[in-house]
């Protein structure tokens, strides 16, 4: 059964007065037992290279508009990309059975459903270029709240949660959340089930509140090696009060993926899988399939195909570095075409590092 | 014979290039070591008042072969369970092969039969693409030079079979009857007959 790995990779570039982005989703696609030139298979499933908000109406960039917070905006490109690239490879006419997401299948939407489309201040929508790339295979226009974040990534998850294959995602990092949100569900459960009183239940939480017990440490402590959590499902949109009301029913009929921890090795704090309950791959067969490609990285112990396609995906840094050399350069002959030695000179002054920043402050030498 | 920069790209010049050799990543299966590859580049002409079109040419004297996405921990994890690679999801076809050459010199970027090398004397362009030239380019550059004269062929290339290499039978026979007529006149005894016979037998 061909098993597919999935990753993005983002440039860091920069410039002043604008916000271009590079953001690509790389896949690998292997085909475990086989051998010969069909056996592996490479490839880059989206590439955005653009403005990040449009700046003219020739209907270029990645959003419609601008928004304030530019690092949202970053954010919500690469969440849509990550899963339209997932997308793009079960659309495939041979998709692979399995897929794995390096990072969470279901991201929290609410930081970004600000505003109704068209209201000032709200999130922007994506433009018409960039819906075509994360919804690969839909030929109909998007206009309105369906153009935005909220709806482009509801439609791609729905798409997953119904695809017959198992698309799930794996996090290697721990959450910095305590109490978390696993144990907290596991908890709220047992105290439903009237296993747990409210007192033990309350003692629970607060000391894990209080000790800053994540879910990766209270695993890490309770699994051994090859163990696994009982998959819960959780609804990753977070509390109904937390829900911007002009999205709530969107929002709330996102899927809910099936969550658990499991422990690859003995050595590594254990993983995060996130997959959803229609999946067609079995459970243990799913984990049992985690744990045993963790094997292969041993020290890190984490899936090695998620590896191999991290580096595939990776923007390489002279890349960037090349991308921000170029953008410099075309700084620099705007302010020259300009002709005004204020911009020139504040220019120069940027390109050179000479901003007035704490690393530039002046030290005073003793003796 | 079509121009250099029509001639098959096989790679792409990585690192800090020098006149003297340069690295270069090598396409999967298209060169080998012993390979004279070339490099079409400009150069400032005789006056520096312009640019004049050259082939660098150079010998490929190493390859080395790794594949960046095959991480050591998992090569430790295969011996020890003796596991195929085949067998798991590890990728092994995106070999990286490294190719270092020893610059030979430059010739004129135009497709004349005869190729007059002169040492290089410009850094070869960072991020140039490495050619392959085609056998009869190459018969130009080692053996150009014999237009006119009684070649005379001693093989091939040892990388490239279709290369064949003729040297000139003139220069030869002049250069051993220059030694024979050396010895004659500088011997007590005359040379004799048989050594003589057997010399011009085994240039003609």
């Amino acid at each position: 059964m061909p098993i597919g790995f999935i990753d993005g990779g983002v440039a860091n570039v920069t410039s002043m007065g604008a916000a271009p982005v590079a953001i690509r989703v790389g896949s690998y696609v292997v085909v475990p037992g086989e051998k010969g030139p069909e056996r592996e298979q490479f490839d880059f499933e989206i590439q955005l290279v653009d403005e990040l908000y449009e700046t003219t109406s020739v209907g270029a960039g990645i959003y419609e508009d601008f928004f304030e917070d530019v690092a949202k905006l970053r954010d919500a490109a690469r969440i849509a990309c990550e899963v339209g690239g997932t997308v793009s490879l079960a659309r495939r006419a041979v998709p692979p059975g399995v897929i794995l997401l390096h990072g969470p299948l279901v991201n929290p939407v609410s930081p970004y459903a600000l505003g109704v489309p068209g209201q000032p201040g709200a999130f922007p929508n994506f433009t018409a270029e960039t819906i075509r790339k994360l919804l690969p295979g839909e030929d109909c226009q998007r206009t309105g709240k369906d153009a935005n974040l909220v709806a482009v990534y509801l439609d791609q998850l729905r798409f997953l949660s119904s695809w017959p294959g198992t698309a799930c995602g794996v996090v290697e990092r721990p959450s910095s959340a305590s109490p978390g949100p696993l144990i907290s569900r596991l908890v709220e459960r047992l105290h439903a089930e009237r296993r747990i009183d409210a007192q033990t239940r309350k003692e629970f939480l607060d000391k894990m509140e209080g000790y800053r017990i994540t879910d990766s440490t209270i695993f890490e402590c309770v699994l051994d090696e090859g163990e696994y959590v009982e998959a819960t499902e959780m609804d990753k949109q977070g509390p109904d009060h937390k829900i911007p009301v002009a999205w709530f029913s969107e929002i709330k009929s996102f899927p809910k993926p099936l969550t658990t921890y499991v422990k690859p090795s003995v050595e590594t704090m254990p993983v995060r899988v996130e997959s959803f309950p229609t999946a067609a791959l079995p459970y243990p067969k799913l984990m049992s399939l985690t744990v045993h490609m963790s094997r292969l990285l041993p020290r890190y112990a984490f899936p090695v195909g998620l590896d191999i396609v991290d580096k595939h995906a990776k923007v390489p840094e002279w890349m960037s570095r090349q991308m921000n050399a170029m953008l410099s350069a075309q700084l620099m002959r705007k302010a020259m075409d300009t002709g005004n030695p204020a911009a020139i000179r504040m220019v120069r002054r940027i390109l050179s590092a000479n901003t007035r920043d704490w690393l530039f402050r002046p030290d005073f030498r003793k003796g | 014979m079509p121009a250099p920069e029509q001639w098959p790209s096989i790679g792409t010049m990585v690192g800090d290039a020098s006149t003297a050799e340069f690295t270069f990543i090598l396409r999967s299966f298209k060169s080998r070591v012993g390979d004279v590859v070339a490099v079409p580049m400009e150069v400032p002409n005789e006056d520096y008042s312009g640019r004049a079109n050259i082939a660098a040419w150079g010998r490929i004297t190493s390859i080395e072969r790794y594949n960046p996405f095959f991480p050591y921990e998992a090569a430790q994890e295969l011996a020890n369970e003796s596991i195929p690679l085949v067998d798991t999801v590890l990728s092994s076809s995106r070999d990286q092969l490294q190719a270092k050459v020893l610059v030979l010199g430059f010739t004129s970027a135009s497709t004349g039969d005869y190729l007059n090398l002169y040492p290089l004397t410009y850094p070869i362009a960072p991020a140039a693409d490495v050619r392959y030239p085609p056998a009869v380019a190459i018969r130009n550059l080692l053996a150009g030079g014999l237009k006119g004269q009684t070649s005379l062929r001693i093989g091939t290339l040892i990388a490239r079979g279709d290369v064949e290499v003729d040297i000139s039978a003139e220069k030869i026979a002049s250069r051993h009857l220059a030694i024979m007529a050396m010895t004659v006149s500088t011997s007590r005894t005359p040379p004799s007959g048989n050594y003589t016979r057997a010399r011009c037998c085994a240039l003609h």
